[in-house]
């Protein structure tokens, strides 16, 4: 795995971390945390920060050191959680995720000047025992600009913390110091006693006992790995099997396994790894190598590598078990449960969840055994069994990596073939169709798993729109402060799935509405307050699919759109007649149109009315549509329809009169040859279907078309009932001829077509080019036409360039490849 | 009797949200059976629970039978926990 493939793992991490950070911060914010959220917003920086400093991102790791402090006093109690707190935990939030972008490559480095002094400041004072409280926003600019002037009232408290500190370093130093020296001495007190005993030293977090100022002897013959996780390791994504696994095939055994801390179902944490190991390991491994197995762990891994003189052989490994006392009777006397392992001698073990708590090593070992009663039938490990070396293991491939990456290139060229593959199969389907051949069940099978292979390979670019969602509540706190407004939002269907193109894409349209609501929709406290509100908004932002189509929905419930406002500006532009008579739905309509904004005055955040055509646009180009609903007083909902993918649509073929139209499928719900009972008229002209209960206004499709004899009993013909956005409408047409695919192509771009066509229809596209693409165009299309096919153009057009040679004008626009 | 399906994925979460159910269904007397025929991934979590259902089952004189599937024996090798689960030979 190369450094940039790491680092990029490392940038996945990232992400992850800051979405929990994030979610904690919310909770904090909403009142909802406990001590467990702040732990993971702890757990989420600590891991940034590991990277950080892996990956020599300095800046990323010294703000992250800050924050981490910070937290680290409000995990502990040290800080009280409240709004001041909350409110710097989030901008120092923001700040970290500025930082994460910049060493992406995504930003400048963010200023985190203001925000680092402030998070200084109140560690500070956290380990001076004051109060967070007590200190006013004003202190803290005083603080962090002239720091010269508070220098005397720093002074004032600074004397007592500074020595606390300093004495609290010194004790821990002393003990540290103290713990090494006892470890060294037992395990010199045992060599001398002809026990080759390997100690394990568990160390508060840091390795505190170097192993190799001990005597051992100069013929290595492997290494004695001994290993626990901290508390903290599971949770943070680690999976100590994989790492087990890893030293398996580094060609280490285990030895034994401690999990006489595992506590019983009624106490058991699942988060916490309640086992330590030790190891085996062969000379001809380094220990470099060894230490690889664990580098992404760091602090949360308790590792002591070791030499050993000899390895052991073959045998069962030793396991102590936990055993909890028998619900009836009163616990036994405490009987370590341990089996030695054959060679070179015991080894000492000592629960995992000991480590914290338990800065000697060796000591805990009479503790562990005085707490441990026997258990009642501890099955005997059998003489004859397999050793459990890891490498013996079946190494199943899902174990390894539950993700692969692949250029989106190769991606897109695999989707174009599956393109053509579906294309192929209904060409061959409506030949066999055209030829009088029946429909086989072969040809039923081959399309049942053609659409499979295009839902399967449209399946892979899809992606969770969280990622799009993940920014919103960034953009709402940054509204709230620039406004003053108070929003509270929430979330759902975050897991739902599009395709790539679109999440890309998503993010503009999304941040306009965002501050759409918040800027127009929601009022000011006050103003909430006095119409019978609470004072805190509410937005939601939800997202889910339906048929073909993924709808996002942003609902308020601020005032709702102001149609009398909506109705005098557009008049006031001219963008409707002044005696114009519009339904609400056209008014509410209004404000997407080009250069439209009711803002009284043009904030920075919107109003300029380049706003939501600019959205409606961005939208369509999607291949979705936008509606709105609103409710005056009560809130406003946009919603948003996008399709699943943008790069094959199924399309239905109808004939209306003279015409020949394609419906996009995505839209068709269904399609029925209506009885004369379920259609009603209403008024003059409209007429309605009775659809299961529901009235659908019917619209003929030659209304829009304009297509000339076609049917106009509804009776006589065929009926679509197409979506829009749940508002079902009926089209009426003559015939549904048959079912096509449509698909996008980039005439400029590589063509994934490899057969050959006998007609090309590119009609009033040429226009848009320039004379040379005009010429390269054509001279494609001749390459791509077969021997004697038709290309149809423009009135406006005409076939220019050397590949005119090949083609021969056989009508008005109408070109003949030459035959060859 | 109590027969519990364990999930797929024997992760994190699963774990967490089988702790209680099994803990619930573990009284004197009672036999609860885990198929873990299903299971295809499993981590330290899950072992933990796999060996903290076996001992608790053992103190409360349950009766447990476990019937894994070839990724929880593989697990459980790797963790040197092989010889000391006593699940059903075949899954």
């Amino acid at each position: 795995m190369t450094n940039e493939e790491i680092q990029g793992i490392f940038f996945l991490e990232c992400e992850e971390a800051l979405a929990l950070a994030e979610e904690g911060l919310m909770a904090c914010q909403s009142g909802t945390a406990d001590g467990e959220t702040v732990n993971s917003i702890f757990r989420a920086v600590h891991s940034i920060k590991g990277g950080a400093g892996a990956f020599s991102f300095t800046l990323l790791q010294a703000f992250t050191h800050k924050f981490e402090t910070v937290l680290s006093y409000v995990r502990d109690g040290d800080l009280a959680l409240g709004d001041r707190l909350t409110g710097l935990m989030l901008r120092a939030f923001d700040v970290l995720s500025d930082h994460v972008a910049s060493v992406r490559g995504e930003g400048p480095s963010p200023d985190d000047e203001a925000v680092s002094a402030e998070l200084e400041e109140v560690a500070e004072r956290a380990a001076a025992g004051l109060p967070i409280e007590e200190m006013t926003s004003d202190d803290v600019g005083a603080a962090s600009v002239t720091a010269a002037a508070d220098e005397a009232s720093a002074d004032d408290f600074g004397l007592d913390f500074d020595l606390d500190d300093l004495m609290g370093e010194l004790s821990l130093d002393a003990g540290e110091a103290a713990a090494m020296e006892a470890a060294a001495a037992e395990v010199e007190r045992r060599l001398e006693d002809g026990e080759a005993v390997v100690a394990v030293a568990s160390a508060p977090v840091t390795d505190v006992t170097d192993m190799s100022s001990l005597p051992i002897s100069a013929s290595l013959h492997g290494w004695h790995v001994a290993l626990s996780f901290a508390d903290g390791a599971l949770a943070n994504g680690n999976e100590p099997l994989l790492m087990l696994r890893e030293l398996g095939e580094l060609g280490g055994s285990c030895l034994s396994v401690d999990a006489s801390a595992l506590p019983s179902l009624d106490q058991l944490t699942v988060e916490k790894s309640w086992l330590s190991w030790e190891f085996a390991l062969p000379a001809s491994v380094t220990r470099a190598e060894i230490e690889d197995v664990f580098d992404f762990i760091g602090d949360d891994c308790t590792l002591k590598i070791e030499e050993m003189e000899a390895l052991p052989g073959s045998g069962p490994v030793s396991v102590t078990l936990p055993a909890y006392p028998p619900v009836a009777a009163p616990a036994p006397a405490a009987v370590m449960a341990s089996v030695p392992a054959p060679a070179p001698a015991p080894v000492i073990v000592q629960p995992a969840a000991e480590v914290k708590s338990a800065p000697v090593p060796v000591a805990p070992l009479k503790e562990a055994a005085e707490q441990i009663p026997v258990p009642a039938s501890a099955p005997p490990p059998s003489s004859a069994t397999v050793p459990a070396t890891a490498s013996s293991a079946p190494r199943p491939v899902s174990s390894v990596g539950q993700t692969v990456r692949v250029d989106l290139a190769k991606l897109d060229r695999l989707i174009d073939t599956v393109g053509e593959l579906v294309i192929a199969q209904a060409m061959m389907a409506q030949r066999l169709g055209h030829n009088g051949a029946a429909v086989t069940d072969e040809m039923g099978m081959l399309d049942q798993l053609t659409r499979e292979i295009q839902e399967s390979a449209m399946s892979i670019r899809a992606q969770p729109i969280g990622s799009v969602f993940s920014r919103v509540p960034r953009i709402v706190r940054e509204l709230e402060s620039s406004t003053g407004k108070k929003v509270q939002l929430t979330m759902s269907g975050e897991s739902t799935e599009l395709d790539k193109t679109v999440v890309e894409r998503l993010g503009e349209p999304l941040t306009h509405l965002i501050r759409n609501a918040v800027d127009h929709g929601i009022e000011t406290p006050e103003q909430r307050i006095a119409s019978g509100k609470p004072a805190e908004g509410q937005l939601h932002l939800s997202a889910e699919q339906r048929g073909g189509r993924i709808l996002i929905s942003i609902t308020d419930d601020g005032a709702g759109i102001n149609r009398e406002v909506v109705l005098r500006k557009a008049r006031e532009r001219g963008l409707i007649a002044p005696d114009a008579q519009l339904t609400n739905e056209e008014i509410d309509n209004l404000i997407f149109a080009a250069g439209f904004s009711t803002a009284q005055q043009v904030s920075n955040i919107s109003g300029r009315g380049v706003g939501m055509d600019v959205v409606r646009q961005n939208v369509k180009d999607l291949g979705g549509r936008i509606s709105i609903e609103s409710r005056p007083g009560e809130g406003c909902t946009f919603t948003l329809a996008l399709p699943l993918t943008l790069a094959i649509a199924d399309g239905m073929i109808v004939t209306v009169g003279d015409q020949t139209v394609v419906i996009p499928l995505t839209h068709v719900l269904e399609s029925l040859r209506p009885e004369e009972k379920d259609i009603d008229g209403i008024g003059q002209d409209l007429m309605v279907l009775n659809n299961r209960g529901r009235f659908l206004p019917i619209v003929p499709l030659s209304n829009a078309t304009g297509a000339r004899g076609a049917l106009t009993n509804p009776g006589e013909g065929v009926l679509i009932v197409v979506d829009t956005e749940g508002h079902g409408q009926a089209v009426l047409k003559d015939e549904v001829r048959s079912l096509v695919r449509v698909r996008r192509l980039n005439l400029l771009g590589v063509w994934p077509i490899k057969r050959q066509f006998d007609v090309v229809f590119c009609r009033n596209v040429m226009i848009y080019f320039d004379q040379p693409t005009r010429e390269k165009l054509v001279a494609r299309f001749a390459d791509h036409l077969a021997p004697g096919g038709h290309l149809y153009i423009g009135h406006s057009e005409r076939v220019s360039g050397p590949a005119q040679q090949r083609l021969e004008l056989v009508g008005n626009t109408i070109y003949r490849k030459v035959e060859a | 009797m109590t027969m519990i399906t364990l999930p797929a994925i024997m992760d994190r979460t699963s774990a967490d949200a089988l702790v209680s159910h099994l803990d619930r269904s573990m009284a004197p007397g009672v036999s609860v059976i885990l198929e873990g025929s299903d299971v295809a991934r499993i981590g330290l979590s899950g072992l933990q629970l796999m060996l903290s259902a076996q001992q608790t089952a053992q103190a409360r004189s349950a009766m447990l039978e476990v019937h894994p599937s070839p990724a929880m024996i593989s697990a459980a090798r790797v963790a040197g926990l092989a010889e000391i689960f006593r699940w059903a030979q075949s899954a």
